[in-house]
């Protein structure tokens, strides 16, 4: 494996993430394990949102189990393919919907991050615009021969741009949509920037009331609690017009709607969350993909899981005829298995290559060290602790790193010694209790 | 005011502006004190005065002016008080200043509009007005917005500190003052307002816990206040004839208040508050009921007019609004007869006169009761009013002794005497509050691991007796209620059932607020309560006593048996704990000659009565005192958790070795028992041998008693409920200290 190459940039980014417990937001191909056949399943998703479809799947997966991988990985492909992409992590304070505005923060949240191949770390929402009106500019100076600075060249582009936007107005609130599309380009065409930032504030849902985006922008409606879902789909449709592939919209974290204390306003949530998945599959909605990754316990928790609502649980339930351990990626739901110890010591073999790659070093962890290493860690936080791909990553690249700084010591001397605590299960080092708690267990 | 150094000079111009245009003409003493605390140390502030004597204005008005130096960037002070009626009132006098200084004041609570709240929301400057409650409601569901809206919180102010002291609620204030301190830039210094306080100490322990500051409180010579005490005695009538065990409740009231409007006990009262304005506090809902019926008979006789009210926790808060907008007016005479809700400081104008029903059960509850009368320069003016059922030399010695008569003399004599009131007692297992706390952590965050809840739990002020394992237990416990849920990781959050709990606006007070429990005698509803007794306690109602057999407090069922004996008023509450002082006390007015010159002939007479009786009985000497055949009758002279713990002693230690076989009395009072073997030494020698040993205070419960005494003590399993009991509920110490003595 030494022989692979790979740029400084993303081993820096690889090995720093790891250590810190995150997933990083490149490279992840260098160390992708396993996982074939729900890869292939979301890139052939990835093909059908391009053609003009949607596409709707839920990433379920015990803790560790690699959902955030999966993501960040298909976020990445995406990416490469020429997709926009949008994703955000829920929390108490950005839901689906939500009375003091949690559906909004998640919108904005998206929006905020919203990526494209030349902007993949967010904020790539003007530059989306800006490249549209680019294209039709070059588009319009190539089919005529009219000097752009001529009156009617800028009418030519004006009439383009107008029949963009009006192609939009079948849709719910795509009037307004177009509206706001036009006072952008108005306000290019002006050179007036306070009308560009207004349409820019509409579409990250930042306007508060009604009446205040109507003095702006001459619209009746702006993103709400309500509304967002039916922007988000406008945005699909606009960025498959500008020139993208489509929108992939992806929901991490989703555990949090099921903790959510207070019954009605989680049904509301699941309510919200049976509407994105109708109207992906049904086909109401265009180049648009939604991913949404959350534990078993979030989808099959019978009194306040998804399956807890009757009109999610029928559509979601899987065949009588799936078993544990068979795969079956057709369906709405892909079920991430635990990786297996043979898949984990080709991930930690992998990242001891980028390791040395990245330090210069020769390579200096042996096959049956590394197996040395997992059965350690087994040993030392007993048998019915999982293998979780977050932790063992992060402790074995923090002996890595004692390795190379001190190299008077042994790899046998480090693992065996008494010093030596794997990290366990949800044990995250930033968030740990004071000594006095540490042992509060239930 | 020459002197530049003079407080009046260092607050801002328009304070002072404002003071001479109001005409006054210097700064009262507590207010000159307040201005050098708050200006020139970096202290907590304890103002303890009488009341009207300009506390609020006192605080204020320095806090104003370092307000206008500094503006802060959020609400600027935080104002604590017990009820909406003082939050609505407190600050009308300060609105024109307030207003001046654009320091806009927010109220905050359950009667407040959303678009008020949102309005505040917006632009949060000023001082906000809330209740525990309503504070309670914000920590648990706008954590989101508390940075904006305390961030640079500078002062909290605490109205009524002695109201919140001794309770659960007192200690939930502390919780949630430590829980805000997560969201500000610095801790703000907390200024305490009180009309009555016996010990500083004990205040200004509240007002500091969880802060590093000291607490400083100005001795503020009062002016010299008059005040005119009253205590009378009178026999009710008995019902002759009738034994009161024969006849249903309904039929006995017919009887009775027919012969009220005759009697001189009901003539006395009447008289005393004829054409007046005047508070009629009992210590019991049913007390005060049927006083105000008979008033209503009396007043009928006489061709007066009906100016009675009722004021109680089971009135409609309209009807209460009612009786307090009358009392305010300052032409009509008006009489409201009332229970404890009574004695917080709302503003109701001009009392002539504050008649006691019994005796109270504190000195400062008392003090309180008293401090409502009198109010801007008259004297304030108590009348206490014992009424006791006509011995006929025939009964047990115990029940012929005036004990409600001693009682009152006894807290009279310690305030006048001493000036003495009941320290703080620090309760070292508030389960319930602990359970409301881990609820409204956990549904404000969201989700917890175990150790990341007991780290923000465990160390609020109230719980630092709590150990780890009995949270653990606590927790466990919770789980397998479905009041919190585990997380695939191992997080904890609010589960199912617990959902239905914290979503519910009864929620946010810890307290039992007007709930009433339901008495049952096997089916038979016989009445209700408010505040359930525990187990084997005894109490009256419907015009007999009864002794708790069982609490359901899910289904707010009590059930009783009927016993022998009297129970003059209705189970208190948490606030019939009486001190062993005033006990102590009470035996020492027996036996001493002086004369009370507040004593009214009436009572003179009984009072001589009652010492003649005691000293030809030998109880200067005794303690126990054979009755006749096996009946003995033991003068204890301890205080609620004393007694508690000597008859639990007596059934769970004794009972056997001397062939106990039933335990009666009245609580705090005596205790009579039927014992088959040996006689008062054998008893004597067996408690002076409890006394000497070391109890474990489980050994004083039965082997399934778990007695739940607050609001969400249903949900603490047993064991802890047990802990609690044995440790706040009791006082072994205290105890076997006293029975040393024998």
């Amino acid at each position: 494996m030494a022989e692979v190459k790979v740029p400084r940039r993303l081993s820096t980014a690889i090995l720093n993430s790891l250590a810190a417990g995150v997933v990083p937001r490149v490279g992840l191909e260098y160390i992708a394990v396993g996982r074939k056949d729900e890869i292939a399943a979301l890139l052939s998703d990835l093909e059908n949102i391009a053609s003009g479809g949607a596409a709707f799947r839920f990433l379920i997966g015990r803790y560790g189990s690699g959902k955030s991988f999966m993501l960040q990985l298909l976020r990445n492909y995406a990416l490469e393919r020429n997709f926009v992409v949008a994703d955000v992590d829920l929390s108490p304070e950005r839901r689906l919907w939500g009375s003091n505005g949690e559906g909004l923060a998640t919108y904005r949240e998206a929006m905020h991050n919203l990526s494209t191949k030349t902007r993949p770390d967010g904020g790539a929402l003007a530059a989306v615009l800006e490249r549209w009106i680019s294209d039709i500019f070059a588009l319009v100076q190539r089919e005529s021969i009219l000097d752009p600075a001529s009156p009617e060249f800028s009418s030519k582009v004006n009439n383009r741009i107008l029949e963009l936007a009006s192609s939009m107005e079948g849709l719910v609130h795509g009037f307004d949509f177009a509206t706001v599309l036009s006072s952008y380009w108005r306000g290019y065409q002006e050179g007036n920037d306070e009308k560009k930032d207004a349409a820019l504030r509409w579409l990250r849902g930042e306007f508060t009331t009604k009446t205040e985006a109507r003095q702006a922008l001459g619209v009746r409606v702006i993103v709400d609690d309500d509304s967002w879902y039916d922007t988000l789909k406008l945005l699909a449709n606009f960025v498959t017009a500008v020139g993208y592939q489509g929108l992939l919209f992806l929901l991490d974290e989703a555990a949090n709607l099921y903790k959510i204390a207070h019954t009605i306003s989680r049904t509301n949530n699941y309510e919200k969350l049976l509407t994105l998945f109708n109207d992906t599959l049904q086909g109401k909605a265009e180049h648009l993909g939604i991913l949404v990754g959350g534990t078993s316990q979030f989808l099959e928790d019978p009194r306040r899981g998804l399956y807890s609502y009757e009109a999610l649980r029928t559509r979601l339930q899987e065949s009588r005829f799936r078993q544990d351990g068979l795969k079956d990626t057709s369906g709405p739901i892909l079920r991430l298995q635990v990786l297996s110890h043979e898949e984990i010591f080709v991930l930690l073999t992998r990242l001891s290559d980028v390791y040395n790659i990245h330090h210069g070093l020769p390579a200096s962890l042996s096959a049956s060290q590394i197996q040395r290493f997992m059965q350690e860690v087994v040993n030392r936080l007993g048998a019915q602790e999982l293998l979780t791909p977050r932790e063992v990553v992060r402790d074995f690249l923090a002996v890595l790193d004692l390795l190379r700084q001190n190299p008077q010591i042994t790899f046998e001397q480090l693992v065996e010694g008494a010093d030596f605590k794997p990290t366990s299960q949800g044990q995250d080092p930033e968030q740990e209790s004071s000594s006095q708690f540490a042992e509060f267990k239930l | 005011m020459t002197d530049k150094d003079h407080p009046f000079y260092q607050l801002a111009p328009f304070i002072r502006e404002f003071i001479y245009s109001r005409g006054w003409t210097e700064l009262r003493a507590v207010q000159v004190e307040a201005c050098r605390v708050i200006f020139g140390t970096d202290a907590h502030l304890l103002l303890a005065t009488g009341t009207a004597s300009g506390k609020t204005e006192a605080a204020f008005l320095p806090i104003l002016t370092l307000m206008e130096q500094d503006p802060p960037d959020s609400l600027g002070v935080l104002y604590i008080g017990p009820t909406k009626a003082l939050i609505n009132d407190q600050f009308l006098r300060l609105n024109d200043l307030l207003k001046e200084a654009n320091f806009p004041a927010w109220h905050w609570h359950g009667d407040v509009a959303q678009s008020e709240k949102n309005r505040l929301a917006k632009h949060p400057r000023g001082v906000l007005q809330i209740t525990p409650e309503s504070l309670e409601s914000l920590l648990m569901n706008k954590k989101t917005e508390l940075v904006k809206l305390f961030g640079d919180l500078r002062f909290v102010v605490v109205d009524e500190v002695h109201v919140f002291m001794n309770s659960d609620r007192g200690r939930q204030v502390l919780c949630q003052l430590e829980r805000l301190r997560k969201y500000l830039k610095a801790e703000p210094r907390r200024i305490g307002l009180s009309a009555t306080l016996g010990n500083y100490q004990t205040a200004e322990d509240w007002l500091r816990a969880g802060t590093q500051r000291a607490v400083v409180t100005p001795q503020v010579k009062a002016s010299e206040r008059k005040i005119r005490l009253a205590a009378e005695h009178f026999f009710l009538p008995t019902l002759a004839g009738h034994k009161p065990e024969s006849k249903r409740a309904a039929e006995i009231e017919d009887r009775s208040s027919a012969m009220n409007a005759t009697n001189p006990y009901y003539e006395y009262i009447f008289d005393a508050t004829r054409d007046r304005k005047a508070l009629i506090f009992s210590n019991s809902k049913e007390e005060a009921e049927s006083m105000l019926a008979s008033l209503r008979m009396v007043a009928e006789k006489h061709n007066a007019p009906d100016i009675y009210h009722m004021h109680h926790g089971s009135i409609s808060a309209p009807l209460r609004e009612a009786a307090e907008e009358c009392m305010r007016d300052p032409y009509t005479p008006t009489v409201i007869a009332a229970t404890v809700t009574l004695e917080l400081g709302i503003d109701i104008g001009q009392l002539e006169r504050v008649v006691q029903l019994n005796a109270p059960y504190s000195i400062s509850s008392f003090l309180q009761r008293l401090g409502r009368s009198g109010r801007r320069g008259n004297p304030a003016e108590l009348w206490m009013v014992v009424g006791e059922e006509e011995p006929l030399g025939t009964e047990l010695l115990p029940d012929q002794i005036p004990w409600q008569l001693l009682q009152g003399i006894a807290i009279i004599q310690l305030y006048l005497e001493e000036r003495w009131i009941e320290p703080m007692r620090d309760i070292k297992y508030p389960f319930s509050l602990l359970y409301h706390q881990t609820m409204s952590i956990l549904a404000s965050m969201g989700e917890m691991k175990p150790a990341r809840l007991a780290e923000r739990v465990l160390p609020l002020p109230p719980f630092h007796h709590v150990s780890q394992d009995d949270y653990l237990t606590l927790l466990r416990h919770l789980l397998t209620l479905e009041h919190l849920q585990k997380t695939e990781e191992d997080g904890l959050i609010i589960g199912l059932i617990g959902e239905t709990i914290t979503n519910n606006f009864r929620f946010y007070a810890v307290f039992m607020d007007d709930e009433e429990y339901s008495v049952k005698e096997e089916s038979r509803e016989i009445g209700s309560i408010a505040y359930p007794p525990p187990p084997g306690e005894r109490f009256g109602l419907a015009g007999r006593t009864w002794e708790v057999l069982e609490v359901d407090l899910k289904r707010k069922y009590i059930f009783v048996k009927g016993v022998k004996g009297k129970a003059l008023v209705a189970w208190p509450g948490p606030y019939g704990i009486i001190h062993t002082r005033i006990k102590q006390r009470m035996r020492q007015i027996l036996f001493e000659d002086t004369e009370y010159p507040y004593l009214q002939p009436h009572a003179r007479k009984r009072l001589m009565e009652a010492r003649n009786l005691a000293r030809g009985a030998g109880l200067d000497t005794n303690y126990i005192l054979p009755q006749g055949g096996q009946t003995y009758a033991i003068f204890p002279w301890m205080g609620t958790r004393s007694y508690r713990t000597l008859k639990r002693a007596l059934r769970h230690l004794c009972g056997q070795e001397l062939g106990i076989k039933s335990i009666e009395g009245m609580p705090s009072d005596y205790l009579v028992i039927k014992m088959e073997k040996g006689g008062p030494e054998e008893l004597r020698a067996k408690l002076i041998n409890l006394s000497q040993r070391g109890i474990a205070p489980e050994e004083l419960l039965g082997p399934n008693e778990a007695p739940p005494m607050q609001k969400f003590d249903k949900f603490v399993p047993a064991n802890l409920l047990r802990k609690a009991f044995s440790y706040d509920q009791l006082d072994v110490e205290e105890f076997q200290q006293l029975i040393r003595g024998w």
